[in-house]
This record gives structure tokens, C-alpha cells and sequence, in this order.
């Protein structure tokens, strides 16, 4: 079992600057649309927190906003994040957050597709299941509760199914 | 008796700790002390009552004792005493300091004896050094408790102060005992007395054969541990001081004596290399302080490892340059702030200053000054210098700044070795000799380095010039061989910034190059010419050369910017240093030639950047705005001749007059200024407009005359009262003698608007007037008010706005009873209220509808009734009641009672019915009045309580009654309230919540706090009404942010509770309100300020909300998304996590 921190010395970089959007055209036409774009789902997500250091996902480079991609006709976002070692087992609760922090954040008609970076993450091929075992047991359990309850969320949205009927 | 018995009781309480508290022994101490002051009680007797107190055994008490009697001596300083006391008392003290559980009372006895002014009796020498003999003998200062400590440290102090004399008769006694004191002392209070006894200490032994000289390295010792001081004590605590404070204490120790020169700068030269910064900050700033006062031959010989550490300093924190004119300072080249830059440059300066010679010839002789010399030959524009030798080249620019601005000395080695760059550079004096201009220079040899390394010695020479008060130093510098060499070189150098503008304008243009060039040569031009006189010729070449990129290079933007803020840099300088000969050079060549460009036809530049060329220019000194605004009135005036002719002419002639009335006026009016310009301006616009045939045409242009009206209100208000007598009686003659039909007729009664014949030209005119009436100050004499009055209304009623503006302002403004009845025409308030509203208008038949009955010609209307519709005239009415509304709005400001009156006016025009208001009119199935007038009606409100920009303001000296708002408010509202519940009628209705809305948008919150809890239904409903129309979109988004105001205030929030629901309901369907992003906006922080109401109130409308909320999550505006993730979040958190519902 692993005791104490996961990376107990991370990088720390620099926040990226934050643009104030200046489009006069937006603000002086009262109809005009401002489609969602990269920017604004990187502005959702900059601000978590890791779980276990008090810095952002943005400061130790979890996240840039390169790594955002949204397709707003198509209704697509997908997000590909880099642990900060290779063995992090925090990925997955990383992606959790991210995943809540979307759905809480985006419109309903949103797909959100997270993944971790190619080559960043040790297990990365074994998928994100096998990674559950590396926690202590009672994370475990609530981890696995949570990825289910997502899973079982998202099924059911997808098949517009009412999970109080299902249950 | 009584009295030896209450300060025996005084005495006890004092002492005896256990039994009484602190508040008590005080007043104790204040009792007696009080006593001693006033003479009722010697204080022989005072020890002779306490005697056993001070001499008993029983430590606790005795030391409270001899405090009582020490405290007790403290407070009596102002009283004097002779001195066989005062030696018995030291005597008392001073063994006492040998008792070491009493020694606190003893402290305070001997500080308090030795702080004593010398005319109240004071301790002698040799008392003090009986003190301090005593004090060295038994006194353990570390061993004792921090308030004890300082205490030592305050007497000490003392001592070394008001008796040093006697003190140096202890010899090394009195330097052992120091020592020892001070050694290893750690809070932060004493800490700052100990440096300051060691500075007094230095002082007492200035020489350096002196006894201190051999204990130096001792006492240094001791100092040494506490550099760079590290102080993390919390500011917010007790004590008082501050890092900074210790280190300043600690700087003025250390520089105390040149005797610690040998330890001090060593230690300093070490620290400097550290990491640290406050070490690596606090060095330099010691260096500088201390080589001040060590004098220049002690630091001679550290002054090479003290320039490596400059040079060394600058090139790791020196940032890059910045090479934009909008922010660089006018003098040097701008670099970031950055402390260690700084301080390592005023070191240096210092450093020079004290030593120029030894400095210059290590600067000059450095190896990497001549490096940079030698090898920056090679580069000709900025991007070629690799990044490493940019550094270097920056700091070696920025040292030889500092030197050439620090002494004539170092000025001239400086120049010295710029000389011999010139020579290794081949750009010699011959050279350039035959090419005077200037265009045929080779641009291959313009040398960006060279050139840079040249602003930074102009700017350090120009620095040098302006601190240059004293005649003799200016003297020196006229004589100085860097001036004779700034005169040879000056046309050459003239030369090549100009020929880096060329060369970087055939190229494609770079930021530093153009910098480069416009920064040499603004710097070149801005000497002062008392001192360093540049040639005319060369001073003109450049104003010259600004000039033609100004004409010719629009297309190339940098540079013509940094040209024209260089234009606008050496025109302040010239002006504000009285150069008057530049002042010549620069008004033929600058201003009149920009004057010239403003009347050239030329499709490069636009005419708004003329324009903005013009005030910039004018702008840098009131001379040059004379000229400047000469040249504008001709171009406004030739322009407007033209108008009829030339399309382009009225575009031309507003943009002017914008730019003179927004840009132009407030300039002069702040800088103090004359009002001649703006007075005979007036005037001639006046002029002008008597002169028919020109004005005619350019009054039917709107533009035009709107432009008109704003600049002559603006030029009017900033008047005195008497020029504006002088405009206002000028306009009153063109009036009276250009309209086309006469002044006089009006006199007679009833008017008859039909009547008259007023042709667009006169409108105008009238409208000029008006806007002339707006402006002026109440004391101001309009002429012939009686004529001008019925004028007004007549005009009013074609709809002409200014007019009605013009009727409020001469209500607002007159004044209620006549104190100067010398002018037939100057009326009170009272009669021109009585012309305004009880003159009769006549109406002829034709005027009328044919629905009107007609029994006579015509019929006579006071204006009130004209609003209520008695003329039948649809459009009559709205511009009634719009005339109606301004007039209303003068009375309101100044709190009249009229006002009253005009509100039920216009409540009438909302509510059907109330009166028979319609006796002309066949009683027909419909009372109610047109929905565009009850509109116009209900729009009145707002311009009562609106603050306008175009008249009865603060600009334009309107008499305005303070908080005259909410008292409107508060009058309106119960009426407003009571009609609304009252209107049967849906229309009536929905007009009168239109009213309201009005008002309460325009109410200062603070008054509809108050009433919140009636208004929060009402202005619900007013807010679904508004959502119908569109073009409500803004007084809807006025009355959402009074609702925001009301829930985000503590008062409001009690108000809301009740109607949490409703509101919510009322809110959501604003989410989706598509015409005004704001308004959607402000609903979600709405609801978001709701989520905070009791949770029994609002749970029960969560899932609704957040139902809605989520549409807004895909709402087309990103702040409106933005804000609706805020309010679900909060909505969703306020039970549970899950987003569920």
C-alpha cells in the first residue's frame, strides 16, 4: 500500500494570464452568439484543485487549455490530462473531478470524454479500473461507488432511461 | 494629620500588590505624585514617611518601594529641585543598583534623574558617572527580563548623550561595559537602542588613534551576526517596530565610524553575492550610506571589487528596455522597476559623485565597457545584437547614464571614450560635414548600438544640465569639454538618428529602431539652452524632420505615433522652460504648420487624426493653443461657408467642434487659461448665424446644429457671468433682428401659433438662443424676458426640445422675488410661471380637427390644457407634454411647489376620466387618451428624475435642491400606488407602472430600501409589463437592477421574503429574455442573491430554478453562462451535492 503522498514534491508553474475577452462586435450586437469554445471550458477546470497538493490542476500542468477539445455543433468535449508522475494513482479521481466539474458546468446536450494523456501514466493501457486497486481499501469502495454512479448516470442519460423508474 | 494618614494609605495600597489591583495603585501613584507636584508635600518628607518601605528586608515590598519613589520622581520632572537632593537621590539609586530584585525601581529612579531639563536642577558629571561606575559594576543587563533590558539600554543611552564627557573618564571601562550589555540581545526594541548606543559611542571616540580604534573589531563583532537583519516578528503585534526600522538602525551603526571600514565593507562585498535578497538589497544600501561616511580615501581601494559588484548586479537584474514612447519617462530610457537596479545605480552614483576620477578611469578602462565600445560597431539594427551582448549593452548604457549625469568630471571621461568609439566607428565630424541634411548619410553606417549607447549619455548629460542650479556649475559645464564636443557632434549625430528613422522606414520597421531614432532626437532638441546652446539650425532640422513624417508617413503607424508624442514632448519642454527662441522655431515650424496641414485636401490622413494632431499639439502650452484655436475657428467658419456646396464641409465642421467643445475647453479651463477664445467664438458663431444666407442651409442639417447647440452651451457655461451678458445680449439682437417675423407681435395676447410663420432657419436660430439660455449662470441678465417667454411656448409646441430645455432653465434659475427691478424685462419666477402657464393660446378652426365642433373661429388653450388634449392635436399634445416635462424638471431641481401641479398634469394625461377632460370632443365611447400621448405622458417622469447631460446640471449652474429626488420619490410613490390599485382600464394601467418604473430607476436606493416591502409587488409587475416591448429593454434593465439593489441589502431582504416566490416565478421568465444580455445577466445574480433567503422559504423552488437555471447553461452569451454555473452551483449545494431533481 502506498503511504503518504503520491508526488510529495510536485513542479509548480506559472498561471497562465487571464484573457478578458475583447470582441466588440459580441458586445455591441445584443444577438450575436458566442459559441463555447476552448477558453471558456479551460476556465471551468483551471481551478480545481489536486488532491493532494493546495495547488490548481492548472498550476502543476494537469490540464492546459491545449489539451481541451470542444466541438460545440457537434456537442463533443473531450479533455486529455497528464498526471504529474507516472504511477499517480490520483488519475482517476483527477478525471472524476473534471468529469463532475463538466457536467455541472456544460449544457445537457454535452458528451464529455476525459482521458489521460498517451505515455503519461504507467497503466494508462490497462485501463482506469485496474488503477482502483493501487488505493486503500476504503477509497477504494468509495471510488468505485462514485465511477458507477457516474457510469449508471450516463447510461441512463445516454438511453434516456429515468433511474428512479430503473431502481 | 489626615493627610500623612491618606498618603500613608496611598502609599500602602501602592505597594501592597496582593490587595489592591492595578486601576487602583495608579491613582495611588497619581495621588501622591500629585501631592509632591503641587508643594503639599516635600518630597524629603515623602522618604521620610516611606523610609521603611525602602529599606526593608522583605524583597517584594521594598522593590515596590523604591519603584513608588522612582515613578513618583518621573512624574515630577517639571518641578524643580535643588541639587543636594538630586545627589542624594542618585546616591539612593544608584547603590540600589546593586540590589538586583529591586534594581527595576532603581532604573527608572536614575533614568528619570538623568533625563531632567538643566534649568529644573539636573544630575552633575560626576553624579552620572557615579551612576554609570555603578551600573557597569553590578549590572547583568542579559540576565534580566526584556522590559528591564530596555530600560538599561534607555539609561545607557542617556548617559552617553547628555554626559558623554563624564563618561569618557571610565575609559575602556565604558566600552567593556557596552560590549557586554549589547552582546547577544535579541528583541527587536532593545535591539534598536543598542545600535544607537553603539553609533553614540563612535561618536564619543572620532579619532582614529582613540580608544575605540582598538576595541573596533570588537564591537563589530558583536553588530556583524545581526546583517542583513531577518525579522519575522508580526507587524500587528505590540511592538512597534518594524524591519526596516531595525535595518536603518543597524545602517547608521555600521556607518557610525570609519573606524569599522576594514570589517564593515568586506562583509558587505561578501553578502552581496548571497541569495538572499533582503542581504543582497541591504548591502547595496549600506555600501552607499557608508562609503558616504568613510569618506572617499578609505573606500579608494575597494572601489574596483565594489564596481564588479555593480556591473555583476546590473547585468543578472537589469530587464529589458522599454521601447514604447507611451510609456517610457521623457528624460532616459525606460526600464522595468526592479529594486536591486536601483539601488545598485544610486551606489554607483554615489559612488562617482565622491571620487569621479578613480571611478571614470575604472569605468573607462573596464574591460567590458570597452568590449561593448569596441564590438557594438558591428550591429545596425536592434534584432542583430545577439541576447547576451544586449545585456551587457544595456547595462553598460545604463552605467554610463548615471555617469554622465553625476559630476562634469565624469560627464566629460565619459565623452571621452564615446570620442574614441566615434573614431573606431569612422563616423567622423568631416564625414558628415558635407552632407548637412542629412538624407544622403549611408544608412549602413547608422549603428544601432552607437546610437543607443548615445541617448543614454544625452539623457545623463541633459539630467546633469537640468540639476544644475548654481551659476558656477553651470559655468563649469559650458566650459566642459563634453559640451564642446556635444557641439561638434551635435549635426552629426542629428544625422543618424534622422537616417535610422529613414533606413527603418525603407525597411520593415522595427519597434527599437524607430525608438531609437525619434528618442535621439527628441533628447537632442529638449537641452536646456541657457547652458548647452544647440545650433538653431540643428534644433529647426529636427522639429523639421518630426514635421515631415507627420505630413508624408501616416501609412507607416509606429513611427508616426512616436513622432507625434516626440512633437508633443519638446513643445511642453519649450514652453514650460520659457526657451523662447526654441518657443519661435517651434510655433513657425510646429504649430502653424500643423494649422496648415488641418486645410489640406489630402485622402492619407483622415481628418479626425488632424484634428487630434491639432489638440495634441495645442495642448502642450496655451501659446500654442491660441494658434492652435485660431486656426480651428477659421477652418470651422471657411468650412461652414461651405456647407451648401460641399457635403464634406458639416462632417468637417462637427468633428471640430467636437474636438473643441470636449477636448479643447476643459484643457484651457484647467490649465487657467482665458475665456477671450471661447467669448469671441461665441460671438462669432453668432455672427455667423446672423448672417442669413450662410446659415440657412447649415441649420437644416442635424448633425450640424446639434454640434452647434453643444458647442455653444459648453463655451457659454464655462463663462463668466460677464461675457456671458455680452454673448447673451449679441444673440438677442441677431434674434430679434433675423427671424423672420417680429418679436414684438408676441406680446399681445392670446398667441396663436398658427399664426406665425417660422421658417427651419428660425428654428434654428432659436435653438441656438435656447441653448445660449441653458448655459448661463443664474446671475446672468437674460433681455426681455416678457418676449422671450411666449417665444419659447410657441416654439415648444412645433416640438423643438431645446426650447422647453431653455424654459427650465430660466425657471430653475430665476429668482422668486425681484431685487433688481432696474431692467423692465427682468421678471420674478412668480410672473414668468403665471406667463407660462396661464397664457392663453389661440387656435384657429384649421388648426383643429374636424371632429371639433367649431361653434367659433377658434378657441384659447392654456398649455396645461393643451397637454390633457383640449386642442385635439395629437402631436400638439406629445410635444406639450415633452415641453411640459422639461419645464417640470427646472421646478423639481429647485424644489418648487409647481412641480406639483405638472405631476397631476400628467397623471391626468394617464388616467381616463378624472376630469372632463374632453369638453370639445363629443363624449365618444373612448375617454381614454391615445396611447402615444399616455406614452409621452408617462415618459415625463423620466425626464424629471433622469440626470441630464445636455442641461439643468452642475456644468451648466443649475440650481439643484440636495436629495430633491427622494423627496419626489416619497410624494410620488402613495399616489402612484393608489391610482395603479385604482386603474380599471389595463392600458391606464400598464402606463402608469411605466410612470413608476421611471421613477423608482432613477431613485438613489437607499430611499426605495425603505419602502421595499410595498414596492416588491408593483415592480414585479412592472417588470413582466416592460418585457412586451422591445424598445422598454433598457428602463427593464434599470428596474431589474433597483430589484438586484433591494435583494442584496439586508433591509431589502426582509422585505422579499414573503414574496420569495413570486419573485423567483417573475425572475425565471427573465432568464430567457432575448433582447438585452444584461438583463439576463443580472436576473441569475438575482436568483443567486435569493439562494441566501431562509431555506424553508426558497426550498420548495429549487427544482424549478434549476430546472430553468439549465436552459441558461446554453444560453448564446458567455458572461450569461458564466453567471448561471455560479447559480447552480448555489442552487444545487443547498441541500444536497447531487444535481438530481
Amino acid at each position: 500500500m502506498v503511504s503518504g503522498l503520491i508526488n510529495a514534491n510536485p513542479i509548480i508553474y506559472e498561471k497562465k494570464e487571464r484573457r478578458t475577452r475583447t470582441s466588440l462586435t459580441a458586445l455591441q450586437d445584443e444577438y450575436a452568439a458566442e459559441p463555447i469554445d476552448q477558453q471558456e471550458i479551460f476556465d471551468h477546470i483551471r481551478d480545481i484543485k489536486d488532491p493532494e497538493h493546495p495547488y490548481s490542476l492548472e498550476e502543476l500542468k494537469v490540464i492546459t487549455e491545449e489539451a481541451v477539445e470542444v466541438d460545440d455543433q457537434r456537442n463533443y468535449v473531450r479533455i486529455t490530462f497528464t498526471p504529474t508522475v507516472e504511477h499517480c494513482s490520483m488519475a482517476t479521481i483527477i478525471g472524476l473531478c473534471l468529469r463532475v466539474k463538466l457536467m455541472r458546468s456544460l449544457p445537457s446536450r454535452y458528451k464529455v470524454d476525459i482521458r489521460v494523456a498517451p505515455g503519461s501514466h504507467a497503466t494508462e493501457a490497462a485501463g482506469k479500473t485496474f488503477l482502483l486497486f493501487s488505493l486503500p481499501v476504503d477509497q477504494v469502495v468509495l471510488l468505485q461507488l462514485m465511477h458507477l454512479y457516474l457510469l449508471l448516470k450516463l447510461f441512463t442519460e445516454a438511453f434516456s432511461i429515468d433511474l428512479r423508474l430503473t431502481t | 494629620m489626615a493627610e500623612t494618614t491618606q498618603l500613608t494609605r496611598h502609599i500602602e495600597s501602592y505597594v501592597d500588590t496582593s490587595s489592591s489591583s492595578p486601576s487602583l495603585q495608579a491613582a495611588s501613584l497619581n495621588a501622591i505624585a500629585s501631592l509632591v507636584k503641587t508643594d503639599v508635600l516635600p518630597l524629603e518628607a515623602l522618604v521620610r514617611e516611606m523610609g521603611l518601605y525602602l529599606t526593608t528586608t522583605d524583597n517584594v515590598i521594598r522593590a515596590r518601594g523604591i519603584l513608588l519613589l522612582a515613578e513618583v520622581i518621573t512624574r515630577v520632572e517639571s518641578k524643580p529641585l535643588d541639587s543636594a537632593t538630586i545627589h542624594s537621590l542618585v546616591g539612593f539609586f544608584k547603590d540600589r543598583l546593586a540590589d538586583w530584585r529591586a534594581v527595576r525601581g532603581a532604573l527608572v529612579g536614575c533614568l528619570a534623574l538623568i533625563r531632567r531639563k538643566s534649568v529644573l536642577g539636573t544630575v552633575t558629571s560626576s553624579d552620572a558617572t557615579a551612576i554609570s561606575q555603578s551600573f557597569f559594576q553590578y549590572m547583568q543587563v542579559q540576565s534580566l527580563g526584556q522590559y528591564d533590558r530596555k530600560l538599561c539600554f534607555e539609561l545607557l543611552d542617556c548617559l552617553l548623550e547628555h554626559y558623554s564627557d563624564a563618561l569618557t573618564t571610565l575609559g575602556d571601562g565604558l566600552i567593556y561595559g557596552v560590549c557586554e550589555a549589547i552582546d547577544a540581545e535579541k528583541d527587536p526594541e532593545c535591539l534598536m537602542l543598542a545600535f544607537h548606543i553603539v553609533q553614540s559611542l563612535a561618536q564619543l571616540y572620532p579619532d582614529s588613534s582613540g580608544l575605540l580604534a582598538s576595541f573596533a573589531k570588537d564591537i563589530f563583532d558583536i553588530l556583524e551576526p545581526y546583517f542583513p537583519i531577518h525579522f519575522t516578528h508580526p507587524s500587528n503585534g505590540d511592538t512597534h517596530v518594524q524591519r526596516d526600522d531595525l535595518s536603518r538602525s543597524l545602517m547608521s551603526a555600521f556607518s557610525s565610524t570609519p573606524l569599522f571600514e576594514p570589517f564593515v565593507i568586506p562583509l558587505l562585498l561578501e553578502k552581496l553575492s548571497s541569495s538572499l535578497h533582503s542581504a543582497k538589497i541591504d548591502s547595496l544600501k549600506y555600501l552607499r550610506v557608508c562609503s558616504s561616511k568613510y569618506g572617499a580615501e578609505r573606500i579608494a581601494k575597494y572601489a574596483k571589487s565594489i564596481w564588479f559588484s555593480i556591473k555583476d548586479t546590473l547585468s543578472t537584474y537589469l530587464g529589458e528596455p522599454n521601447f514604447s514612447l507611451n510609456m517610457a519617462p521623457v528624460d532616459s530610457i525606460g526600464f522595468p522597476e526592479n529594486e536591486f537596479v536601483m539601488e545598485a545605480l544610486f551606489l554607483l552614483q554615489q559612488l562617482i559623485v565622491q571620487n569621479s576620477s578613480l571611478l571614470t578611469s575604472i569605468i573607462i578602462d573596464d574591460e567590458d565597457v570597452n568590449i561593448i565600445f569596441n564590438t557594438i560597431a558591428s550591429y545596425e539594427i536592434y534584432d542583430a545584437i545577439p541576447v547576451q551582448e544586449n545585456k551587457k549593452l544595456h547595462a553598460i548604457g545604463r552605467i554610463l547614464y548615471i555617469a554622465s549625469k553625476s559630476t562634469v568630471t565624469s560627464c566629460n571621461a565619459v565623452y571621452g571614450g564615446l570620442s574614441r568609439m566615434i573614431d573606431k566607428l569612422g563616423v567622423s565630424v568631416s564625414n558628415t560635414d558635407s552632407s548637412p541634411n542629412g538624407d544622403i548619410f549611408p544608412s549602413q553606417r547608422v549603428k544601432f548600438g552607437f546610437l543607443y549607447l548615445c541617448i543614454e549619455l544625452l539623457a545623463g548629460f541633459r539630467e546633469l544640465i537640468v540639476g544644475s542650479d548654481e551659476p558656477a556649475l553651470q559655468y563649469a559645464i559650458e566650459h566642459a569639454t563634453c559640451c564642446t564636443w556635444l557641439h561638434d557632434f551635435s549635426s552629426s549625430l542629428f544625422n543618424a538618428f534622422g537616417s535610422v528613422l529613414v533606413a527603418s522606414a525603407d525597411r520593415c520597421p522595427l519597434d527599437p529602431d524607430i525608438y531609437i531614432g525619434v528618442k535621439g532626437l527628441q533628447t537632442l532638441a529638449m537641452f536646456h539652452s541657457e547652458v548647452f546652446s544647440l545650433q538653431k539650425s540643428i534644433f529647426e532640422n529636427i522639429l523639421k524632420k518630426f514635421m515631415s513624417i507627420i505630413i508624408e508617413d501616416f501609412n507607416k503607424k509606429l513611427l508616426w505615433e512616436a513622432a507625434l508624442k516626440a512633437l508633443c514632448h519638446i513643445g511642453s519642454f519649450v514652453q514650460e522652460f520659457h526657451e523662447s527662441e526654441k518657443a519661435m522655431s517651434y510655433g513657425s515650424l510646429v504649430v502653424e504648420k500643423i494649422v496648415e496641414f488641418l486645410f489640406l485636401d489630402d485622402i492619407v490622413v483622415p481628418f479626425s487624426v488632424k484634428v487630434e494632431v491639432l489638440s495634441n499639439i495645442g495642448m502642450t502650452g496655451m501659446k500654442n493653443m491660441v494658434t492652435c484655436l485660431q486656426g480651428m475657428k477659421k477652418a470651422v467658419f471657411s468650412n461652414l461657408s461651405k456647407v451648401h456646396t460641399n457635403s464634406r464641409s458639416s462632417e468637417v465642421v462637427v468633428e471640430l467642434l467636437e474636438c473643441y467643445a470636449c477636448k479643447l475647453l476643459p484643457w484651457i479651463h484647467e490649465n487657467g487659461g482665458s475665456e477671450d477664445f471661447a467669448v469671441q467664438f461665441a460671438m462669432d458663431i453668432w455672427s455667423q448665424a446672423g448672417n442669413c444666407t450662410v446659415f440657412s442651409t447649415s441649420f437644416e442639417e442635424k448633425g450640424l446644429l446639434d454640434a452647434l447647440i453643444k458647442t455653444m452651451k459648453l463655451s457659454v457655461g464655462s463663462c463668466s457671468v460677464e461675457s456671458q451678458n455680452l454673448i447673451i445680449q449679441n444673440a438677442y439682437s441677431i434674434l430679434s433682428s433675423r427671424t423672420n417675423f417680429q418679436l414684438k407681435e408676441l406680446e399681445s395676447l392670446p398667441l396663436s401659433p398658427g399664426k406665425y410663420n417660422i421658417s427651419l432657419t428660425d428654428e434654428g436660430i432659436i435653438s441656438l438662443f435656447a441653448s445660449v439660455v441653458i448655459a448661463v449662470c443664474p446671475k446672468t441678465l437674460i433681455p426681455n424676458m416678457r418676449v422671450l417667454v411666449p417665444l419659447f411656448i410657441v416654439t415648444l409646441l412645433r416640438g423643438i426640445v431645446p426650447v422647453a430645455q431653455a424654459l427650465g432653465s430660466i425657471l430653475n434659475k430665476l429668482v422668486s422675488t425681484s431685487s433688481s427691478a432696474e431692467n423692465s424685462s427682468d421678471i420674478t419666477l412668480e410672473e414668468a410661471l403665471d406667463a407660462i402657464f396661464n397664457t392663453k393660446l389661440w387656435f384657429s378652426s384649421i388648426d383643429m380637427l374636424q371632429r371639433c365642433n367649431g361653434t367659433s373661429n377658434g378657441k384659447e388653450i392654456v398649455l396645461s390644457d393643451i397637454c390633457l388634449g383640449f386642442a385635439n392635436d395629437k402631436l400638439l399634445q406629445i410635444n406639450a407634454i415633452c415641453g411640459l416635462s422639461w419645464i417640470g424638471k427646472g421646478l423639481l431641481l429647485r424644489g418648487h411647489e409647481g412641480i406639483k401641479d405638472i405631476t397631476i398634469t400628467f397623471l391626468e394625461c394617464l388616467i381616463p376620466g378624472t376630469k372632463s377632460a374632453l369638453p370639445l370632443v363629443m363624449k365618444s365611447e373612448d375617454q381614454i387618451q391615445d396611447p402615444l400621448v399616455m406614452k409621452s405622458a408617462a415618459d415625463a417622469f423620466h425626464v424629471l428624475m433622469s440626470d441630464s447631460e445636455v442641461c439643468l446640471n452642475k456644468k451648466f449652474h443649475a440650481t439643484i435642491r440636495p436629495l430633491y429626488k427622494q423627496r419626489f420619490f416619497s410624494s410620488m410613490m402613495p399616489i402612484l400606488l393608489q391610482l395603479i390599485a385604482k386603474a380599471y382600464s389595463s392600458s391606464s394601467r400598464s402606463f402608469l407602472y411605466r410612470a413608476l418604473a421611471h421613477v423608482l430607476s432613477d431613485t438613489p436606493m437607499v430611499a426605495v430600501l425603505n419602502d421595499a416591502k410595498k414596492l416588491v409587488p408593483v415592480l414585479l409587475d412592472c417588470l413582466s409589463m416592460l418585457t412586451e416591448d422591445i424598445q422598454d429593454k433598457d428602463l427593464l434593465y434599470g428596474l431589474l437592477l433597483v430589484l438586484s439593489g433591494i435583494l442584496t441589502e439586508k433591509n431589502g431582504k426582509e422585505a422579499v421574503i414573503e414574496n420569495a416566490h413570486i419573485i423567483i416565478n417573475c425572475l425565471i421568465k427573465l432568464l430567457d429574455y432575448p433582447h438585452k444580455m444584461l438583463v439576463r445577466e443580472t436576473a441569475i445574480q438575482c436568483l443567486v442573491a435569493l439562494s441566501e433567503l431562509p431555506h424553508g422559504r426558497i426550498y420548495p423552488m429549487r427544482t424549478q430554478v434549476l430546472r430553468a437555471i439549465s436552459k441558461s447553461l446554453d444560453d448564446t452569451k458567455r458572461v450569461v453562462r458564466h453567471e448561471a454555473v455560479k447559480c447552480r452551483q448555489t442552487w444545487a449545494s443547498m441541500s444536497s451535492r447531487t444535481l438530481h431533481f
